[in-house]
Formats: C-alpha cells, sequence, structure tokens
C-alpha cells in the first residue's frame, strides 16, 4: 500500500512536470530581432502565372561569409572606407516562357552574386552567364549608410558597358523626391525624374505613399508617363501593397505589387500584371496594352535591406517595368502574375 | 493528447488521495485575438494574430465561492494577418499561428445554489505565441497576467455549461516581430465537470 502511494506521488510529479513544460516553440525557432534579421536567404521559389497557366522553379541560393573582408569604399567619392564580408550567389532557373526577364537579353546559365558590407547592406549585384558579367548594380551610400547612387551598368554587344548613374536627393523626411540619371553611353536615358507623395486615407499610421499628390505633376520617363498609387488590393488591404499605371496616350498599363516582409526579411513578394477588374481602385483598373514583361533588378530581391525598399522598388519600376505594346482591343479574361517565394534558414 | 491525459491522471490521482476531492475539471473552446502592430506596417506588417484552442483547466475549491488551480491551452488551429485585413475574418490570413498559455488560475464564483453562476478569474503564468511565416517560425514566450468574467449554467450536481467566458490578458513585453501586439482577447465556451461533492 505504502509503494502504491510512494508510486502515485511519483506519477502525480511527472504528470505535472509533463504539463508544465508543454511548450510551442521550437529550438529552431527565431525568438529575437538578432536572430531574424540574421537569417540566411536559401532559396527563391519564382511562380509565374501566365494567361492562367502556372509554372514554378526554385532559384537556389548559397550565402557564402568571407574568410577574409575585402576593403573598400562605400560612397561615390571613394573617401569612406568599408568592409564587404559576404556574398550570395544565386542559380537562376532558365524558362521555356517567362514575363521576367533580363535587360543583357541572357536567358540561360544565369548566376547573380549579390555582396554585402558587415552591417547587411548590399554593396552590389552582379549577373553572370557562363562566368561572363552581364549586368552591375552597385550601390553607393553616405557615412551613415544612407543610399545615395545607384549605378547600372549593362553589357551587351558593345564593347562599353550601357551605364546609367543615378544621384538619389530625399526630402527633409526621408523620402526620395528626385533622381538625376546620367548616361554618357546613351544621353537619352538622362533626365531628372520628380516623386510626390500622399497620406492616403488606408495608411493606419504616418507613412506616406507614392503618387496621389494632385498639386504635382505625374513624372515621366522616356515615352511613359508614371501614376503612381497606393493602388488597393483586390481586398482593400492596408499598405502592403503598391503600384501604378504608365500611361501612353490613351492607353494605360497597370501593375500591382504585394508583399509580405518582417523586419528586413521579405518573405514573399508578388509583381500582378492587371488586365481584369476585380475591384473599381487604382491598380484594379483594366489594362488596354499587351501583357507586361519585368527586367530583373536588383530591388526585386534586395529591397528589404533598404530604408523605405518597397518605394524604391515601385520608383524603379522605370527600369524594371516594361508595359505591353498598345492594343487596339483586348479580350484578356485573367491578370498575370509573377511570385517570388523567399525561403530562409537560420 | 498529453496535457489530456496529464490532467486526467492528476485528477485520478488526487481522487485517490483526497477522501473528500473538491476538484472540478473544465474543457473548453477558446478563440484568442492576438494583437499586432499599430505603427509601422511595412516594416512590421503583422496586424494581429487569431487561434482557436483546446483550453483544459483543474481547479481546488477552498470553499463554494473560491477555486485555485492550473489551465492549460493550446491552439488546434490558427491565422496571422498581415497582408491581409483582419476584420474579425477568421481563417483568413496569409500566415498560421499559435498559442499557448499555461499558468496559476484563481476562480471567484458565486454560491452553487443558483442555476446561472457568474464568475471570474484572475491567471498569471507563460504565454507562447508562434507565427509560422513558412520557411522559419517566429516564436516568443512571456509571462502574462490577465482575468476573464463569465457565466456558467448548472446542469444537476456535478455538471456546468460555460456558457461565455471572455478574458484579456497583458503580457510582459510585445511581440519582438511587431512594433506592438502585447496582449491577447480571449472567447471562452465549454463544460466544468465538478469531481467532488456538493459542497
Amino acid at each position: 500500500m505504502g509503494s502504491s502511494k510512494k508510486y502515485s506521488a511519483f506519477g502525480t510529479i511527472v504528470s505535472v512536470y509533463i504539463l508544465l513544460s508543454c511548450s510551442v516553440v521550437k529550438d529552431s525557432d527565431v525568438t529575437s530581432l538578432d536572430q531574424l534579421n540574421n537569417l540566411k536567404l536559401a532559396s527563391i521559389e519564382i511562380i509565374q502565372n501566365l494567361k492562367g497557366s502556372a509554372s514554378s522553379s526554385t532559384a537556389p541560393v548559397v550565402d557564402s561569409l568571407y574568410n577574409t573582408p575585402s576593403s573598400t569604399t562605400i560612397d561615390v567619392s571613394g573617401l569612406i572606407n568599408g568592409l564587404v564580408v559576404k556574398q550570395t550567389t544565386m542559380a537562376w532557373p532558365a524558362f521555356a516562357k517567362t514575363k521576367m526577364q533580363f535587360r543583357s537579353k541572357i536567358t540561360a546559365g544565369i548566376l547573380i552574386k549579390n555582396y554585402f558590407y558587415q552591417n547587411g547592406k548590399p554593396r552590389a549585384s552582379a549577373v553572370y552567364q557562363n562566368n561572363k558579367l552581364k549586368e552591375l548594380y552597385s550601390f553607393y551610400y553616405d557615412k551613415n549608410y544612407n543610399l545615395l547612387n545607384i549605378y547600372s551598368r549593362v553589357f551587351t554587344s558593345i564593347t562599353a558597358a550601357d551605364t546609367v548613374r543615378d544621384s538619389l536627393v530625399y526630402s527633409p523626411g526621408g523620402y526620395l523626391k528626385q533622381i538625376i540619371r546620367k548616361s554618357a553611353t546613351t544621353p537619352s536615358k538622362a533626365g531628372t525624374i520628380n516623386f510626390s507623395y500622399t497620406k492616403y486615407s488606408n495608411y493606419s499610421d504616418s507613412t506616406l505613399g507614392t503618387g496621389g499628390n494632385s498639386s504635382l505633376p505625374n513624372p515621366t520617363y522616356g515615352s511613359y508617363q508614371y501614376i503612381y498609387g497606393n493602388c488597393f488590393c483586390p481586398n482593400s488591404n492596408g499598405n502592403s501593397c503598391f503600384g501604378c499605371d504608365a500611361q501612353i496616350n490613351s492607353s494605360a498599363s497597370h501593375y500591382l505589387i504585394q508583399n509580405l516582409q518582417v523586419s528586413t526579411i521579405v518573405t514573399q513578394l508578388q509583381f500582378e500584371d492587371v488586365k481584369i477588374i476585380n475591384a473599381g481602385s487604382c491598380g484594379r483598373l483594366q489594362g488596354s496594352t499587351d501583357f507586361d514583361t519585368y527586367y530583373f533588378h536588383p530591388l526585386m530581391i534586395l529591397k528589404g535591406l533598404f530604408a523605405r525598399g518597397d518605394i524604391l522598388l515601385n520608383i524603379y519600376a522605370i527600369d524594371w517595368w516594361q508595359p505591353g505594346a498598345v492594343i487596339t482591343s483586348s479580350s484578356f479574361t485573367t491578370n498575370e502574375t509573377v511570385t517570388l517565394n523567399f525561403n530562409y534558414a537560420r | 493528447m498529453i496535457p489530456v491525459f496529464a490532467v486526467t491522471f492528476i485528477l485520478e490521482e488526487a481522487k485517490a488521495q483526497f477522501t473528500l476531492p473538491r476538484i472540478d475539471i473544465e474543457v473548453k473552446l477558446a478563440q484568442n485575438v492576438v494583437s499586432g502592430s499599430t505603427g509601422n506596417k511595412q516594416t512590421y506588417p503583422l496586424q494581429a494574430l487569431e487561434t482557436t484552442d483546446l483550453h483544459l483547466g483543474a481547479h481546488w475549491q477552498i470553499n463554494q465561492h473560491i477555486a485555485v488551480g492550473w489551465i492549460y491551452s493550446g491552439s488546434l488551429r490558427g491565422s496571422g494577418y498581415n497582408a491581409q485585413n483582419f476584420n474579425f475574418s477568421f481563417g483568413q490570413g496569409d500566415s498560421k499561428a499559435v498559442t499557448s498559455f499555461s499558468g496559476l488560475d484563481l476562480r471567484l464564483s458565486a454560491g452553487r445554489a443558483v442555476t446561472w453562476r457568474p464568475y471570474m478569474s484572475l491567471s498569471y503564468g507563460k504565454a507562447e505565441v508562434v507565427e509560422d511565416k513558412g520557411s522559419f517560425r517566429l516564436a516568443d514566450k512571456t509571462t502574462s497576467v490577465g482575468g476573464s468574467i463569465g457565466i456558467m449554467r448548472r446542469f444537476g450536481h456535478h455538471l456546468y455549461w460555460n456558457v461565455f467566458e471572455a478574458g484579456l490578458r497583458q503580457f510582459s513585453s510585445k511581440l519582438f516581430w511587431a512594433d506592438d501586439g502585447n496582449f491577447i482577447i480571449t472567447f471562452r465556451t465549454g463544460f466544468t465537470y465538478n469531481i467532488g461533492k456538493k459542497r
């Protein structure tokens, strides 16, 4: 009987311990902001839904920390020292049919290498094909790592790279208000582009969104007028989506970007080529051009690492967005989407 | 399953050891809403998490008005709302979520004579919140204190139907992946079974 009581007491203690120790948190979980921001990008799943037909492919990513950091300068004048400490190498898959293209016209054997400073800010993004450099995007900062210049170089058939140099000018509130673009190789690309902002009613905080300011003209670049907006998402979501109209005479093309991000970690980015009306608002207006294509731009995979990266990606549609040709009558029955799912590992 | 087994085992053990058992057990379904960001939603987009929990508890009745015990709850399902607006549209989120709570509970209630028996409780313990983002999970463990009010309906000497219970618990720290998010609202319904004699 005494022995039975002992076993009962022991059983009770064990049961209470089991009950108290039930935890839904696993050792592999991310439990701090530091751990979150130090997650390593492991792969990007690229899902394309083209005219209702979906396909997906995965770009594996290798994250390499340098044994010996590379000393360089972070500013365009070459005066502020910095250390490049790691790179990521991404094998971009070849697609039989794709909206995602490269400005250098390469389609296979593509390797994207991104280089990073010790604080995680990108130094550059380089696109290679069969070990030949085809595109190079370089980022330059001030001493506080505020992004001030972006150089884009595309190596095509010409000997010298097609080079575009952007100087980024910010308002006192830290919003990009102007891009001063110069290009010695392609003078027609030069120009000054101004951007306006407004606070949209569906923004719950003091964040400003691009466009929507009727007192300022819409930015123009090349043959397009860009009408940026907050572009309410399909179910009137908040400021997690953004988009743009590009107008060519009386025709217009529309894109919408939906974004899932926490801290600097982007988990999903979806580009939608809006051709049919699902809800009557900016980004959901029916486009009257053929389907658009998108050029790869490093902001598509690095935007989370920049302050107000959403705005940068939206504004840099002037480079990555290629609105479809004007067509006389449209019979679109679906929108096309490109979804990038970012997978991370600790 | 382990918590169910554990609670059952404890109760059986307790029953065997007390000649006049004064224990009740409760099984409830709980719907929780965890608050999210109220500020910078571009960097911290989590608007809310909602989970449905199985709530288990056991109380020792000091008298017919006061009972102390242990409660545990764990999620059966859950959703996180980031790009999707919450608007109390349960199950429509863009991520998965799990919550749990275990801790001490003090229950104050009206006497057993009445058919409709209002009660309130105060709880203190460990709260856990997890949001599954696909390739990784964000998790937080924190202490939490809170209370709830409810009403139960008596069916005989042993069984009570906890018709409705509403509670609020405050976390000791906010979720690190939201620039706010430090409380949880809970609605429960379920049953309480009194093992002991009427007292």
